[in-house]
Formats: C-alpha cells, sequence, structure tokens
C-alpha cells in the first residue's frame, strides 16, 4: 500500500496535538490540530 | 510514572480507537466522497476535525456509561483518597479494562473476519458486561462488582429504538425540505445548495461519531484511570484528554485505512438519489447525536439503516432489504453476548496467569 505525503502530514499533526494536549490543555491540543490542518490545508 | 499496564491499557484503546476510525469513516464521509463534492483527502481532514471535536467535547457522556454505569462498585468497595467515592471495580484492578478492550475488539476482528458487520459500541458493552460477572463471580484480588441491569437494559432498549428513530428523523427531515427545495428552478443553484448540505451533514455526523463512539474505546480506560497525571489532576479534564486521545486514535484510522472500507461500505447509500442519501444521513447523524446526549452508546451503521429506511418511505419503498434488518436484529442479541462470552474466558484466564 502506497504511503501518501499528506497521510504522513495529517499523522503527524493529529499526534503533535496530542502530545500538546496531554502537556497542557485537551482544548489546546485541539486548537493546535486545528491550526495544523489548516497549515496543512494552505501548504500541501 | 507511565505504568506498563497502563501503556498496555492505552495499546488496547487506541486499537479499537483505530478499529472505529477505519470502518465508519465510510458512513460520515461516504457520501461526500461518492457524489464527488469532496476529494478523499478533503474528507478525511473533515473527518478529523470534527471527530475530534464531537470526541474532546462530548465523548464524556458515553465514556460515563461504559466505565461507570454498568459495572459499578459493591457498597462496602474502597474509597478513592482524593474524591472520598468507592472505586470503581477497574480503578482497582486496571487489567480487567484491558481484557474488556481485548474481548470486545477479538469478537469485532473475528467478525470481521468472517465478513458479518458488527457494532462496536455493542460489542464494548458486552465486553463490559463479560469482566463484571468476572469481578461478580470470581472477585479477583477480593475485587467485587455488582451489575447494572437496570442500565443494561436501558442501553438495549435504546439499540432497538436507534433505527426506528433515525427513520423518523429521515422521514421529517425530508417532508420538510423537499416543498421548498421543488419550488427551486435553477439546476446550478440546486445542485451548490445539495453540495453544501451534504458536506455540512458529513461533519456533522463525524462530530456526533466522535461524541458517541470515543467513549467506546475510553470508557473503561477513564474508569481505571480517573485522574492521569500530565493531562490535570481534575477528572473532567482528564476525560477531556481521554477523549482526544480516542479522537486522535480514530484519526489514525481514518487516514490509515479508511479507503478500503469507504469503497465498499460507502457505496450502499451513495446509490440513492442526492435528496435520500442526505436526509439518510441528516436522520442518523441526529440520533446519533441525541442518544449521546443520555450517555448511550449506539451503532452509527444500524442508525444509517434506519435513515435509508425512512427516506425510502417517503416514496413507499423499501430501500433496504429484509436481510438487513434480520442482520441488525440478530446483532443486538448476539453480539453482546458472545462479546460477553470472550471477555469473560479472558477474563478468567487473565486472573489465573497474572494474579
Amino acid at each position: 500500500m502506497k504511503v501518501e505525503r499528506w497521510q504522513i502530514c495529517y499523522a503527524i499533526i493529529v499526534s503533535v496535538g496530542l502530545v500538546v494536549g496531554y502537556l497542557t490543555h485537551p482544548l489546546i491540543g485541539v486548537g493546535v490540530i486545528l491550526g495544523g490542518m489548516l497549515l496543512a490545508e494552505l501548504f500541501l | 510514572m507511565i505504568s506498563v499496564v497502563l501503556l498496555a491499557a492505552l495499546a488496547a484503546a487506541f486499537f479499537v480507537g483505530w478499529n472505529i476510525g477505519s470502518n465508519d469513516t465510510a458512513n460520515t464521509m461516504g457520501t461526500a466522497v461518492g457524489g464527488g463534492v469532496l476529494r478523499y483527502r478533503r474528507a478525511i481532514m473533515l473527518m478529523i476535525i470534527f471527530v475530534i471535536l464531537g470526541a474532546v467535547l462530548e465523548g464524556f457522556h458515553v465514556m460515563k456509561t461504559i466505565g461507570k454505569g454498568v459495572v459499578v462498585p459493591v457498597e462496602n468497595a474502597r474509597l478513592d483518597p482524593v474524591t472520598g467515592d468507592p472505586m470503581s471495580p477497574f480503578q482497582e484492578l486496571p487489567m480487567m479494562a484491558i481484557v474488556a478492550l481485548i474481548g470486545a475488539g477479538l469478537y469485532v476482528l473475528i467478525a470481521s473476519t468472517l465478513g458479518l458487520p458488527v457494532s462496536t459500541s455493542q460489542s464494548i458493552v458486552g465486553g463490559v458486561i463479560g469482566v463484571g460477572l468476572v469481578f461478580m463471580f470470581m472477585q479477583p484480588n477480593g475485587v467485587s462488582a455488582v451489575l447494572k441491569f437496570g442500565k443494561i437494559g436501558k442501553i438495549a432498549l435504546c439499540w432497538v429504538l436507534t433505527p426506528l428513530v433515525a427513520a423518523f428523523f429521515a422521514y421529517v427531515i425530508y417532508q420538510m425540505a423537499a416543498r421548498p427545495l421543488r419550488r427551486i428552478k435553477n439546476v446550478l443553484l440546486i445542485t451548490r445548495i445539495f453540495s453544501a448540505l451534504v458536506v455540512i451533514t458529513a461533519a456533522y455526523a463525524a462530530y456526533a461519531l466522535g461524541a458517541n463512539d470515543v467513549g467506546n474505546s475510553t470508557g473503561v480506560i477513564f474508569a481505571a484511570y480517573p485522574r492521569l497525571a500530565g493531562a490535570g489532576v481534575e477528572e473532567f479534564q482528564t476525560m477531556q484528554f481521554i477523549g482526544l486521545f480516542g479522537g486522535v486514535a480514530m484519526a489514525i484510522g481514518a487516514i490509515t485505512y479508511s479507503t478500503r472500507v469507504m469503497r465498499t461500505v460507502g457505496t450502499s447509500i451513495t446509490t440513492l438519489d442526492a435528496m435520500s442519501a442526505f436526509v439518510a444521513q441528516f436522520g442518523s447523524a441526529l440520533t446519533v447525536h441525541l442518544f449521546t446526549q443520555f450517555g448511550i452508546p449506539v451503532s452509527t451503521s444500524q442508525a444509517i439503516v434506519g435513515g435509508v429506511i425512512g427516506a425510502g418511505l417517503v416514496k413507499g419503498v423499501m430501500a433496504v432489504n429484509r436481510r438487513k434488518i434480520g442482520h441488525i436484529v440478530l446483532a443486538w442479541i448476539l453480539t453482546p453476548l458472545t462479546a460477553a462470552f470472550f471477555a469473560f474466558v479472558l477474563g478468567v484466564v487473565a486472573i489465573e496467569v497474572f494474579l
């Protein structure tokens, strides 16, 4: 199965959001995921 | 310090969440992708955002039911040193949370391999009941528990109601929306309206999926670890973090493994005309969201079938074959019973091996 660039990118964004959510506050983690998705939409 | 048991519990919850994400993405995004309104990548992005929002903002309703509503502590249970409340049996013996997840996950895996569509919600309720029976009859490490049959009865009743309510909603929405939409004569405008409606409904369905199904994979984790170090000392914040964890697991499932299921499962709804597909999906999402408010884990797939029936009833046709309805009725009984049996056997084995 071929893994595409956007799949890796999305997986990294949600993982970073999870770690940030654990270290700070879950809602900040959600914010990171939303922001990351927005950036991915702009640059991918 | 994160213990090995916690890591194993999180891994089991992640696996169940991953399964839900890979299988149920088609239920939420199938119409949008199949109808050519959204590209696959955009659909996954929408799915991720709304599933995680649903899981974090409203996942706690079902999380509480699965973790603390079905198997409850006995009267003389040990008290939580922080809150002073009786400790959940899962909190006293976190290993059993893993057993409940593996019992349910194993059943889903075997059923899927045999080509039988089963509900994760119904499997996990069965898994929790199985572990509850282990606590009742074997009292591992002196920990006992009580099964709340009243709550189990309510959940079972809601499973029967799910397709019926979804059919009702779909029927009503169809009747309400059809008249004003029929007045629009501009074909381009009507196409645009439908495209927007399909995307909004898909996002709402993803939100409802996150809110309802995250509790399936994480409810027992919350019961075993009501306060996670680092994720906050307050129970609600822990629930939100566990919701985020479950939502991310579902998102990874959608990213990595939803393509094939989207192609196969998604076609069953995309063969409908645009209006029927929209009301079927909206009606089912509304139903799942409604039951989430009462903390009831329901099957999104069965809600979709109900929605399709409701949309078909407007035209006086049965859009779903009797075999599919038969499968649902059988699943109401067979899924929780078999998952409970699996979890019970696994629980007995785990006690013999690890305690």
